[in-house]
Formats: C-alpha cells, sequence, structure tokens
C-alpha cells in the first residue's frame, strides 16, 4: 500500500524544516526515502544537490540521521558510537578524536562519555545520537520525532541544542506530531496527512491562514449583555458565556487598547483580558476536518513503517 | 569509505562488546571442556581409542571438542544482526557512507576472530590435561585458521535466519543443526568404526571434515590431504550459506 503519495517541497540552506502531522501520515516514510533507508516505488529527490535513487552514498555522505529510536549499541560507551561513526564517515582517526571530544561538550555528555550506553537516560540517548548524526559534520541533518521518549524537562534542552545546531548553520529536517515541537523549533512546516502535504508555510502564516486572533474579557455576570453590546462594533462577537466575551480580531493585541476603551466607556472593568492566537491544530483541523489528535487515535493501527514495508 | 576499512571498524566494535555481555564468552567454551573431562574418563579403558596416533581418550577426544567449542560458538554473527536490528543500531549503519556488504563482513570477521580463541583455550584445556599436540604452535596457529575460517562459514546460517525472521529467539535456535552433525560425526568414534549408513553420511558432514583436520593436527602431523579437506569443508559450507545470507541482506536493506 502506498503510505506517501506526491509529496513535494525543498528546504533551504540553513533553515529548520518541519513536517508536522499524526503518526501515520508518512512523516516518517518520507524521511526513510530521502535519507536512502526506503527506495520510493515511483518518483525522486533531490538532497544536498545528489538524487537518492541515483546516488545514494552521495545523500549519505551529506547528510545526518537521528533515527525516531535513537538507534545505539547498549554495550558501546557513548565516545566509542562517535569514533566508530566517524571512522565509518571517513574521518581520520585524530580527526575522529577531536571532533568527538567537541561533540561531547556540545551535548554535555563529556561526563557519561565512557559509559556504556545502556546506563544512559532517554534524553542522553537521544543526545548521543544527535552526535552521532553531527560527526562528520553535515550540512543537512535529519531528525525523526526528536522529542519522542524524552521527558519534558530534557525537551527544552533538546530544542535548545538544536536551535544552537541550526545557528551554526546545519539545516534541520524534522517530522514531529507535537504542536508545540512544530510552532517552536521550525521555521517552515508543511503539514501531512494520509500522505500527502495539506498545508506548507511558517508557523505564523498557517496560522495567519485560518484569519482571526481571539480576545476574550471576563466581566461580571450582570455586565455580559451589555459588554456584548460594547464590543459588537470592533468585530465578530463569538456564541454568549456566562461571564465572558469572546471576540474575534485580525490583531488580537492591537485589537485590546480600544476594547477595554470601549468597556470603559460603557462603565465597565474587565476583570482580565486573554488574546488567543490561532493553534497549528486549528490549521491542520482547517486543511483536514480533524484534529491531529483525533487523526491517531482514528488511525492508530496504520503505523507508518509498516505501510511502507 | 573502503569496504575493508569498514569491515574491520565494524569488526572491532562487536569484539569489544563480547566481553561486555557476561556469559557470553565463557558459555560456548564450557560445554565442550566439560564434555572433553568427562568423556575422556567415562571412554579411558576403550581400546579403540588408541587408534591413529592416539595414546589415550583423551587425545582421540580433544579434537572433536575444539570443533564443538566452534560450532557452539558460530552464530554470534545472526545474534549481532538481530540485536542491532532490533535497537535500531543497524539503520544507522545502513546511513552511513560505506558499502552495505562491509556490515556483514565485519560480523562474519568478528565471528572467525571470536571462535578462534575458543580453538586456542579448549586446546590449551586439553594439552594442560595431557592431550597430544603433534604439530605444536604452528599446528596451534592453523588450527586457529581453520577453526575461524569454519566457524564464520557456518554463522551464516544465523545470519540467513537472522534476516529472514529478524527474531532472536529463532536465530539462537537455529543453531541446534550442529547437534546432529557433530553427535553423528567422527567426534566421538573413528569413522571405520561407524555403521555403514553414517560412514555414508559422513561423506558429505562438513563437521567431519573439520574434526579430522583438527584431529590430525593434533595426532599425527602434517597431513596436508586432511588438512585441506577441513579448509574445504568450510568453503564449502560457505558456498551454501553467504550468497543465501548477501540475497537475504541485500532484501532486508532495499537499497
Amino acid at each position: 500500500m502506498e503510505a506517501v503519495r506526491g509529496v513535494s517541497f525543498e528546504i533551504a540552506g540553513g533553515e529548520v524544516f518541519g513536517f508536522l502531522g499524526p503518526n501515520g501520515a508518512g512523516k516518517t516514510t518520507t524521511m526513510r526515502m530521502l535519507g536512502t533507508l526506503l527506495s520510493p516505488s515511483s518518483g525522486t529527490g533531490v538532497v544536498a544537490g545528489h538524487d537518492v535513487v541515483r546516488d545514494p552514498s552521495a545523500v549519505r555522505r551529506a547528510i545526518g540521521f537521528a533515527l525516531q529510536e535513537a538507534g545505539l549499541a547498549r554495550y558501546s560507551t557513548g565516545r566509542e558510537h562517535l569514533h566508530l561513526m566517524g571512522r565509518l564517515h571517513g574521518l581520520s582517526r585524530a580527526e575522529t578524536r577531536v571532533r568527538a571530544d567537541e561533540l561531547l561538550e556540545l551535548f554535555e555528555l563529556t561526563d557519561a562519555a565512557d559509559r556504556q550506553v545502556r546506563t544512559y537516560s532517554g534524553g542522553m540517548k537521544r543526545r548521543i545520537d544527535l552526535a552521532c548524526g553531527l560527526v562528520h559534520r553535515p550540512r543537512l541533518l535529519f531528525l525523526d520525532e526528536p522529542s519522542t521518549g524524552v521527558d519534558p524537562a530534557s525537551r527544552a534542552a533538546l530544542w535548545s541544542e538544536l536551535v544552537k545546531l541550526r545557528d551554526s548553520g546545519v539545516s534541520l529536517f524534522l517530522t514531529t506530531h507535537y504542536l508545540e515541537e512544530a510552532d517552536r523549533l521550525c521555521e517552515r512546516l508543511a503539514i501531512v496527512d494520509r500522505g500527502v502535504i495539506v498545508a506548507e508555510g511558517t508557523p505564523d502564516e498557517l496560522k495567519a491562514g485560518i484569519g482571526a486572533d481571539v480576545v476574550t474579557v471576563t466581566v461580571d455576570q450582570a455586565e455580559v449583555v451589555a459588554a456584548r453590546a460594547a464590543l459588537e462594533a470592533l468585530g465578530r462577537v463569538r456564541a454568549p458565556e456566562p461571564e465572558s466575551v469572546s471576540i474575534e480580531a485580525a490583531d488580537g493585541a492591537g485589537a485590546v487598547v480600544s476594547i477595554v476603551e470601549r468597556l470603559g466607556a460603557a462603565g465597565i472593568r474587565p476583570r482580565t483580558v486573554m488574546v488567543a492566537r490561532p493553534t497549528l491544530d486549528d490549521v491542520f483541523l482547517l486543511h483536514t476536518g480533524a484534529t491531529i489528535e483525533g487523526r491517531e487515535t482514528e488511525g492508530g493501527a496504520e503505523a507508518e513503517s509498516e505501510a511502507a514495508a | 569509505m573502503s569496504g575493508v576499512v569498514a569491515s574491520a571498524v565494524l569488526c572491532r566494535r562487536a569484539l569489544r562488546e563480547i566481553p561486555r555481555v557476561p556469559g557470553r564468552i565463557a558459555f560456548p567454551m564450557l560445554i565442550p571442556i566439560m564434555q572433553m573431562i568427562l568423556f575422556a574418563a567415562v571412554f579411558q579403558n576403550f581400546g579403540q581409542y588408541r587408534t591413529g596416533g592416539a595414546g589415550s581418550s583423551l587425545d582421540f577426544l580433544a579434537a572433536g571438542q575444539v570443533a564443538l567449542s566452534v560450532l557452539v560458538g558460530a552464530g554470534g554473527a545472526g545474534f549481532q544482526m538481530v540485536q542491532d536490528i532490533d535497537s535500531g543500531f543497524f539503520d544507522k549503519l545502513r546511513v552511513a557512507p560505506i558499502p552495505r556488504l562491509s556490515i556483514v563482513a565485519g560480523l562474519l570477521a568478528t565471528d572467525a576472530v571470536r571462535l578462534s580463541t575458543h580453538v586456542v583455550v579448549v586446546t590449551l584445556v586439553a594439552l594442560a590435561l595431557g592431550a597430544k599436540l603433534a604439530t605444536g604452535i604452528l599446528g596451534l596457529l592453523v588450527m586457529m585458521l581453520l577453526g575461524g575460517f569454519f566457524g564464520a562459514m557456518w554463522s551464516g546460517i544465523s545470519l540467513n535466519v537472522a534476516l529472514r525472521t529478524k527474531n532472536a529467539e529463532i536465530t539462537g535456535a537455529s543453531n541446534v543443526l550442529i547437534f546432529p552433525l557433530f553427535f553423528g560425526s567422527t567426534a566421538f568414534v573413528p569413522l571405520d568404526l561407524l555403521p555403514s549408513w553414517l560412514q555414508t553420511v559422513n561423506k558429505v558432514n562438513p563437521v567431519s571434515y573439520l574434526v579430522d583436520a583438527m584431529r590430525t593436527l593434533m595426532l599425527q602431523g602434517w597431513h596436508w590431504q586432511t588438512i585441506g579437506e577441513g579448509f574445504l569443508a568450510a568453503g564449502a559450507v560457505g558456498a551454501v550459506t553467504l550468497p543465501l545470507a548477501v540475497r537475504a541482506f541485500r532484501r532486508s536493506v532495499q537499497t
């Protein structure tokens, strides 16, 4: 069966590009095809100037890969992993040693460098896995679900590592089904559902495509009706709520001042004002008619790797 | 990077890990050493064992147990392959810019090195117990080469099972084939004392050629024909197991 149908996108140098979509959407399959781990049944991909079907080894030299499950040899140490990957990528012994020390430092693994990775925490495994993908200084790094299996505290640390990497000029191509990760990390996103890209752009562009922010004002219950009347001129007011009024505004933050002024003119003092921007889940909903979470529960059996096999 | 260097790098990694897994070194050598001690005692008074240069039952049985240490230990390649596929480490190797067959070659080389150490240890134990080694230290070197080569080719079976089932239990169990072949071989009884149907079977039983070559080196000396047949038998095993393993490997790596 087809896991991916007609997916086409470009990643610029030094950019963080993400594939956002539920499990089973074809993200991993696409990444594995571009990373030469799977042969596409038709079509092609060009990665760092090399055709993935015709010249897979050139692609392998150009990219680094950190796979979904940190693929590590339990009984080897962190340092040994880096040495092995360095040697396999054609670095000399001396170069490999220097590079391994650098990466251990960068990922704060120097103290654990000589322990077998079976003793590492989930976050440490992720970091050594990332470091393995970077030994040969690739210009493009593939990250399949980078924060899956990483606890929330380490996730923030991981993200800041990834930002550092991007700042050093490495392009990142990542897949994720976490909205927050896509939002915080990716400069550009493709939203993927059922093997096709349904939308593409920067997170802000995508959200702007949805339209308005929502400003919610809480007031005394007795004043709700008066508040609705005062605000109707500013924009569409959403369905009534017992102690608050929500109105849509293209620029939510910019609208706050006039909202407060108008309420003041009507003699109403708002207790709280909250601006909510559309989320990527709203974007996904707009394009697919389902939420990411909803898709995952409905299509749980449709595991990506199986679909590709 | 060249395939030879990549294989060597991968071989070193696998060798380095072996002593870190408890029981993985000692276990395959315990069975042959135990059998050698027990059977040498049990058959001590059997006159037939003083044939072909053997002065005692230990002399006669030692070579078979050296061979057994190779057979029991063979299969490390398949075991490692399943582990690496399970952990995802295999994928990491697949995205490295190396000839992919060097992954297989590295595992086979690992088994060759590891199994030749089995030969040394079990032979030294035999010598300590009083067994004979007619060809001396050079003979021991040839025994290592033969054991390593035969064992690596035999590991091709486990690689096939590993790549086709991707299941650690089945891969581990695949080595049971050695028992009928070993117990029916010339390891315990000289060929001319076996019933005629077993003599016929042993014409094509590679284990007997391995045992006979080892025994010649231990008891008689440089009888090149028997020694050569041992190497040929190993080559014949490889001629069957390796092309199939390579095919299974190519299929499982896809590109």
